[in-house]
């Protein structure tokens, strides 16, 4: 028999497959948004060789993989979360023999395997036809931008639990996931990169953690960072990681002290 | 030897009282008003290795609110628990390796997939070796007969059918103590019987505990040797069902046979223990207090008017005696 959690993932890795349609439009409608936004630029661009210290084609290249992550940072688990404590199903998932962090963790990790294998690659080959793209990244750079990527899941991870419990505080749950969602989107660097925003607004991006979902390991991939600012990032997003354990950690704590006494 | 020991827990929720409207939630930020409310008060009780024990009373009894502090989701306001040497809510984890619980109607399926990936993600879960998965799975394939049902989506099963699946993942691992909060809820009669049948040989073959809370009385009569009564939070009754009918059921009836078809009964001299149900040519049927009153006593009474050729008593059923005991006509102690 597998290993507990290999057990966690592998069930959460196949659950998304049932959904093929859904699946399929995530890949349709992320092309779409990077298409308009492609087509968008060319026009900003038109004879310009580069904007902000980047040229039309690198931009494009941008966009194919901040869109190909956005969507493993855009849909997770709180959701999830959300309606386990308001159907009363957490309960169960308490009675499970594994920590209730750990059991979310390896939820993510099978979710976000499944959304790497059929959503963020067929996008990203699909975008590097349409749009000619070069595919030589440095091996350094493509070693870096994994590693960043695995960080940020786990920051996203914290978000998103925390995301998922403050349900039990409020009767919007449909309001924090679009406020997660517009937070993520506009400030990970997403809908344009750093370079995109005014300097003050761009400072600020640069000490939260959500730039480091996608424009960081973006970038990285690009070769746009040297190794000071790869480091920079690293320690950045180990801070990001103990902050964000620490606080999900008290929410969690106070939280479950109050959701398991509702229903039966 | 006792497997759940519990000794004197209450507990008490706090219920928050704010006035309506946004100001009143101003308010209550500003100046929080609780109230507390006791669900469970001191109750204490043991239960042996291998019993079933019903554990019954009104809704909002307090049953749900006991299960949940005996499996840890819930720590008491005070006194103590300990299941098999361990006390669930300190060791929550360690705790859920040797239990499994139902609730009702919530699940532990994966709603989306089909059922066998839920008893595969229990197999790993609870660490079982490959060997030990297959041979529990094929047990309980067949016990429940649950063939038909492994590869479709749990969203697709009926109710019944569900909860047949929940209760194969419940015993899956095979543990030494089940909770089941009403498992019965909502099926029908087959499926029901069925369930019981599975609960029973499960008690039988591996000694398992089950601490069973049902608005079934067939459930109960059934399947516990022992109830235990909670009401308002305090436990009116703990002890076999027989003794439970005998101490309590103040509502049996006797039917007397007559040879004289003419009526005598305004000649009879009725008491407050005694009254009569139904009166024909040929019998007399009484309801009668049988704490107050014995059947020799109202035999002696009719005795001088007629004939009597034969009497047939009737004990009440256990369901109305819990129905005395819930409207209030019936005092415990
Ligand atoms: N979270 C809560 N806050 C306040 N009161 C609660 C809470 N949960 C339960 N109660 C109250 O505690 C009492 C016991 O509830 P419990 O759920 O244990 O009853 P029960 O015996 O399981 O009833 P049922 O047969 O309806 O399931 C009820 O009066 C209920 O209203
Ligand atoms: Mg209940």
């Amino acid at each position: 028999m597998l290993n507990n959690y290999f057990g966690i993932i592998k069930s959460s890795f196949k659950k998304g497959f049932v959904y093929k349609i859904d699946n399929l439009l995530s890949i349709v409608n992320r092309i779409i948004e990077v298409s308009v936004l492609i087509f968008i630029w060319k026009a900003i661009y038109g004879g310009t060789v580069s904007i902000n210290g980047m040229n039309l084609e690198t931009l494009i290249v941008y966009y194919a993989v901040a869109y190909s992550l956005n969507h493993i940072m855009t849909w997770g688990i709180n959701e999830y979360i959300a309606s386990s404590i308001k159907n009363g199903r957490i309960n169960m998932e308490l009675l499970y023999p594994i920590d209730y962090m750990k059991y979310f963790f390896c939820y993510k990790l099978g979710m976000v395997l499944r959304q790497v294998m059929i959503i963020s690659m067929p996008t990203f080959i699909i975008l590097s036809v349409l749009f000619h793209i070069n595919l030589s990244f440095h091996f350094i750079n493509i070693l870096f931008f994994v590693l960043i990527t695995f960080l940020s899941i786990i920051i996203i991870f914290f978000i998103e639990l925390i995301f998922g419990l403050m349900t039990f505080y409020t009767t919007s749950d449909w309001g924090l996931q679009v406020l997660k969602k517009s937070l993520i989107t506009i400030l990970s660097g997403a809908i344009a990169p750093l370079e995109f925003f005014p300097t003050i607004i761009a400072k600020i991006m640069n000490i939260l953690p959500f730039t480091d979902l996608i424009y960081s390991p973006t970038t990285t991939l690009l070769g746009m960072n040297s190794i000071t600012g790869i480091s920079i990032i690293l320690i950045r997003q180990f801070i990001w990681i103990l902050v964000l354990y620490s606080i999900s950690k008290v929410i969690y704590n106070t939280a479950i002290k109050n959701i398991t006494i509702y229903g039966g | 030897m006792n497997i759940i020991k519990v000794k004197n827990i209450s507990k008490e929720y706090k219920i928050s009282k704010h006035e309506n409207g946004f100001i009143g939630y101003i308010k209550h930020i500003l100046n929080p008003k609780t109230e507390t409310f006791k669900a469970v008060q001191n109750i204490s009780f043991e239960i042996k290795e291998g019993e079933i024990v019903g554990y019954l009373g009104e809704n909002g009894a307090g049953k749900s609110t006991t299960i949940k502090m005996l499996t840890g989701l819930l720590t008491p306001t005070s006194g103590e628990i300990e299941v098999n040497g361990i006390v669930p809510y300190k060791n929550r984890i360690e705790n859920n390796f040797q239990i499994g619980a139902v609730f009702g109607q919530k699940t532990q399926l994966w709603w989306d997939l089909p059922v066998i990936e839920s008893f595969k993600l229990i197999g790993s879960l609870y660490k079982m070796s490959k060997k030990e998965y297959e041979s529990n799975l094929n047990w309980i394939i067949e016990k429940l007969e649950l063939q038909e049902l492994l590869n479709k989506q749990v969203k697709n099963l009926s109710l019944g059918q569900k909860m047949k699946c929940e209760i194969a993942a419940t015993f899956l691992h095979k543990p030494k103590i089940v909770y089941l909060d009403e498992p019965t809820i909502g099926l029908d009669v087959l499926v029901k019987e069925n369930i019981r049948k599975f609960i029973k040989e499960v008690n039988k073959e591996f000694h398992t505990t089950i601490l069973l809370t049902t608005h079934d009385i067939k459930d109960v009569e059934e399947l516990c040797d022992r109830i235990i009564l909670i009401d308002k939070g305090c436990i009116i009754y703990d002890g076999s069902i027989n003794t439970f009918k005998i101490k309590y059921s103040n509502n049996d009836f006797v039917t007397i046979f007559k040879k004289e078809s003419e009526s005598y009964i305004a000649k009879i001299k009725m008491n407050n223990e005694m009254q009569i149900v139904e009166e024909t040519k040929n019998y007399i049927k009484i309801k009668y207090n049988s704490q107050k009153i014995s059947i020799v006593e109202i035999i002696d009474l009719f005795k001088k008017y007629y004939t009597i050729e034969n009497v047939e008593t009737n004990e009440a059923k256990f369901e109305e005696i819990l129905k005395d005991i819930y409207r209030g006509h019936t005092n415990v102690e």
